[in-house]
């Protein structure tokens, strides 16, 4: 029933991707919802004492409310929102908390809190963008906001380490990441994302002039330099695609696209000297199987995780991801697509790509430069950070503890990623505008 | 802007094309790759029974359960009929698992056709039933074997020379899987008789003087009038200061290659691997999978041929005659006679031939596959002509059968413990060979037991 249930799903969600943009996804939604109405009475049956769970119920309503009042209140908020990003988004924070909930259910109570509130704020994006209607002329301000919340990690970090006390926190992978101020923890780099995206469209808004180009290049690889610096390096990665994606689009200057591949090939040969950590994380993707007890434990689990069940998962509440380090994290989607089954697993892969593909079509009709570029940064954004998220779960590419938006815990993430379908919601409505 | 159109379809399908490898390859890892990697002892999951399906069966060759799942008390047991002789292959299930319960064990978890089996098991109770497997084992064979080895550490491979099927795999001592979480601590404590361990395919015996198989291809090789030279056996055979004895001392006299391999003469084979050198032993030795991994369903060993280039003499006479450092498992040696036995062409060996479905229906199937000629057929047709004399008039004779011509070679294998295992490798019927054995007992002090378990193994499988 439950794998009907899925193939249902699935028929849903490409059914609707065909569909016309002015079309309301009702499928999407009510498969949506249809998967919190069975997820969360699941997880609150015990079957072993068959009793009933009522703090899982409770929060399952939560989620229920968010998700129907959700998308009714971003058409409120909204002049034509997009309706297809915005179901892929509740859609993708439902399994978010299906699955965190699963996992460990305090840190799915603080996940909707967060998502709740980044919602709230996303509503408030259309006004923010009515009060500075002119935003493109603060580019350099963007800038200088971006580059000071990379760098105040870098120096709160060696500040930090000069006077003893720890501001800065660090993940498994080396990398600092986390400012705390006041017990209030939080990630710079995901908030510095989405105004290096702004600040990139707006750079590029007319064709850059050389010496503009040469800026921009040089504030960019300047907050890249100290993401390195940092050893964040998968978050140096997302900031330099988003960088080439844009740069490539703006000037269609092929050669300095391939340039920059080739610069940064040559960089990261370069960290792979520099950093013994990236060693390891390297020698963990190419063969993790010798090192199955150690640093080749997370992968290996998460493809154990992946591949046992077969096509339609363990059933949920039934798998063992829960026993991979920062699961949570790190490798959500192998936690979903145990439990789901690679089917599901493939369809959930098919619904970043329809983000992604419905970005393409808005930023194709968008008449003036600045919004095509900013749909091109953040769509992009969202759907590379999954592929990295994904890919570096199924060990296509090393992994990096990049999360995988609107599904890993991390308030930051989560929080920036709704800004960020908040600020494509209202360019669609830009779009529609200038058409009509 | 229409420049911009262009470059932003550009870079929409570069990252559609990341999207396209994401999923494809995600596919490959959790649908083709998987059943490489899921029955690794570091996945958990392993241990795991889907409660309320019915575990898949295991069938030998004729339809016969040799593992089972049977009902009772409301939940799911499983039962190993032939006790202790299929410990090894069909395997256990109880903290750990092994054999073709671990490495089939998703397989025989997993229902097919699960939305049709599920609706059935609502509306009308049906059983769930997951997917069986069916080997190419002969159960009772294989009891024959296991019966035979009795209290002596052994083990035995029998298989079908022209396709791989393993007809039997018995290693001895062996344990009852029935009572395997109960008799755990003392299995896994047991170091003399290592009871856990499948000789078949992961013990390493030095070979012996079946080696001298290997030794005369690579003579053979290197220069094919060799099969008529001579040598004057004194039973005792001198090189750099060491001496290499005939067994129990025997002067066996003037042979020729086909006598001295029917006699089984150290002296002989030494002289010989002194005249040709190192590199056609090891040529021939590499041919016939040593130094090898061997694609098999369950743990195999390496066999181990660590001689060099430039041996010293010493090592070199002893390694020709199967000693020294050198060693082999049961199944290499088998995969070695049944080179012989089919015209030089070695099959893959294989104990899996289909796997069934709940309702059924054969959801795959093995085909035989070659892993190479291994030697040209005149070659295997010359070591045949030696293998029968030697169960004809030599060593083999308590293999040989009145009704049926078996070839084959003995060995007696010299080993740290001080007390000779017993070899025998070979086929029959020679002419048109249905199966291919390799036979190890050990520490016999050498003697006649294995020949005369494989003439009674030939005999099992000729009167099928």
């Amino acid at each position: 029933m439950i794998a009907y249930f899925l193939l249902q799903a699935g028929l849903f969600i490409f059914k609707e991707s065909k569909d016309d943009a002015t079309a309301q996804p009702r499928g999407f939604w009510i498969v949506t919802i249809l998967l919190c109405v069975f997820a969360f009475p699941i997880l609150a049956f015990d079957e072993n004492l068959l009793s009933v769970d009522v703090q899982t119920l409770i929060y399952g309503g939560f989620v229920l409310v968010f998700v129907i009042a959700g998308p009714l209140l971003t058409k409120k908020a909204f002049r034509r929102p997009c309706p297809v990003i915005t179901q892929a988004m509740f859609f993708l924070l439902a399994m978010g908390f299906i699955i965190l909930y699963r996992l460990n259910p305090s840190l799915a109570t603080a996940q909707l809190v967060f998502a709740a509130i980044g919602f709230g704020v996303s509503l408030l994006v259309p006004l923010a963008f009515r009060i500075f209607s002119q935003f493109e002329k603060l580019e350099k301000l963007f800038m200088v906001v971006c580059l000071s919340l990379i760098g105040i990690v870098f120096i709160a970090d060696i500040l930090g380490s000069l006077i003893g006390i720890p501001f800065v926190a660090v993940d498994e992978f080396g990398a600092a990441r986390w400012i705390s101020i006041f017990g209030v923890s939080f990630q710079p780099s995901q908030i510095a994302k989405p105004i290096f995206v702004i600040y990139l469209a707006c750079a590029f808004r007319v064709k850059p002039s050389m010496g503009k180009l040469i800026f921009t290049g040089v504030a960019s690889a300047a907050i890249i330099g100290i993401l390195v610096l940092q050893r964040d390096l998968g978050s140096a990665l997302m900031f330099f695609m988003i960088f080439m994606v844009i740069f490539y689009t703006a000037t269609g200057n092929k050669l300095l696209f391939a340039g920059g591949f080739a610069a940064m090939a040559a960089a990261s040969v370069a960290a792979y000297q520099f950093f013994p950590h990236l060693r390891i994380r390297v020698a963990a993707w190419s063969n993790p199987w010798p090192l199955i007890a150690n640093e080749g434990f997370q992968v290996t689990q998460s493809l154990f995780a992946i591949a046992t069940w077969g096509p339609f998962g363990a059933g949920l509440g039934r798998g063992m991801a829960g026993r991979i380090p920062v699961v949570e994290r790190d490798i959500i989607f192998s936690a979903i697509s145990e439990e789901f089954g690679w089917i599901f697993g493939l369809l959930f892969i098919g619904v970043y790509a329809l983000l992604l593909l419905r970005g393409a079509d808005m930023a194709r009709r968008a008449k003036r430069p600045l919004y095509a570029l900013m749909t091109l940064g953040f769509t992009t954004f969202l759907a590379f950070q999954a592929f990295v998220s994904i890919g570096g779960n199924i060990k296509l590419i090393p992994m990096t503890g990049i999360t995988l938006p609107f599904v890993s815990y991390g308030g930051s993430s989560v929080f920036i990623s709704i800004i960020m379908v908040g600020v494509l919601n209202w360019l669609n409505g830009q779009l529609k505008e200038e058409e009509a | 802007m229409k420049d911009l159109r262009k470059n932003l379809s550009h870079m929409f399908w570069f990252i559609t094309a990341l999207f396209v490898v994401l999923g494809g390859y995600f596919v490959y890892v959790a649908a083709i790759e998987a059943d490489d990697f899921i029955t690794n002892p570091f996945n958990a999951r392993v241990a795991v029974d889907v409660e309320g399906i019915r575990r898949g069966t295991i069938y030998d060759a004729h339809g016969t359960p040799i593992v089972e799942s049977v009902y009772s008390n409301g939940r799911y047991a499983r039962q190993y009929p032939f006790g202790a002789a299929f410990a090894h292959t069909a395997g256990y299930s109880g903290m750990s698992r092994a054999g073709l319960e671990l490495s089939r064990n998703f397989t025989m978890n997993r229902l097919n056709w699960e939305l049709i089996q599920r609706a059935g098991h609502v509306m009308f109770g049906n059983e769930l039933t997951a997917n069986s497997i069916v080997t190419t084992f002969d159960a009772d064979l294989q009891q024959l074997i296991h019966n035979s080895l009795g209290t002596s550490r052994g083990a035995v491979v029998v298989l079908d020379p022209t396709t791989g099927a393993i007809v039997a795999m018995v290693s001895t001592l062996s344990f009852d899987p029935n009572r395997v979480t109960e008799l755990w601590g003392g299995l896994i404590t047991d170091t003399e008789n290592s009871p856990l361990l499948n000789r078949a395919t992961q013990g390493l015996y030095p070979p012996g003087s079946t080696f001298k198989v290997v030794t005369a291809m690579a003579a053979l090789e290197y220069d094919s009038t060799l099969v008529d030279f001579t040598f004057e056996c004194t039973g005792h055979a001198h090189f750099g200061g060491e001496t290499i004895q005939c067994w129990g001392g025997t002067a066996h006299g003037m042979v020729n290659m086909h006598r001295a391999m029917a006699v089984s003469c150290n002296g002989y084979f030494a002289t010989l691997a002194d005249k040709i050198g190192p590199e056609p032993i090891i040529q021939a030795s590499e041919q016939l999978l040593f130094n090898a991994t061997i694609p098999f369903e369950l743990p195999a060993s390496m066999p181990q041929f660590p001689m060099g280039t430039e041996p010293a003499i010493y090592e070199l006479v002893q390694t020709a005659i199967g000693q020294g450092r050198i060693t082999a498992t049961p199944l290499n040696m088998a995969l070695i006679a049944a080179a012989v036995a089919n015209g030089g062409v070695v099959m893959e060996p294989f104990m899996v031939d289909r796997v069934v479905g709940g309702f059924g229906n054969t959801l795959s199937s093995t085909t035989p596959r070659s892993m190479g000629q291994v030697m040209d057929a005149q070659m295997a047709a010359s070591l045949n002509e030696m293998l029968i004399e030697a169960v004809n008039t030599g060593t083999g004779t308590p293999a040989g059968l009145s009704h049926m011509q078996v070839a084959g070679k003995t060995g007696t294998a010299q080993n740290e413990t001080g007390v000779d295992h017993s070899w025998f490798i070979g086929y029959a019927p020679a002419e048109n060979p249905t199966a291919a054995l390799a036979i190890i007992i050990e520490n016999t002090g050498g003697g006649t037991r294995a020949s005369q378990l494989a003439g009674q193994i030939f005999n099992f499988v000729g009167n099928e």
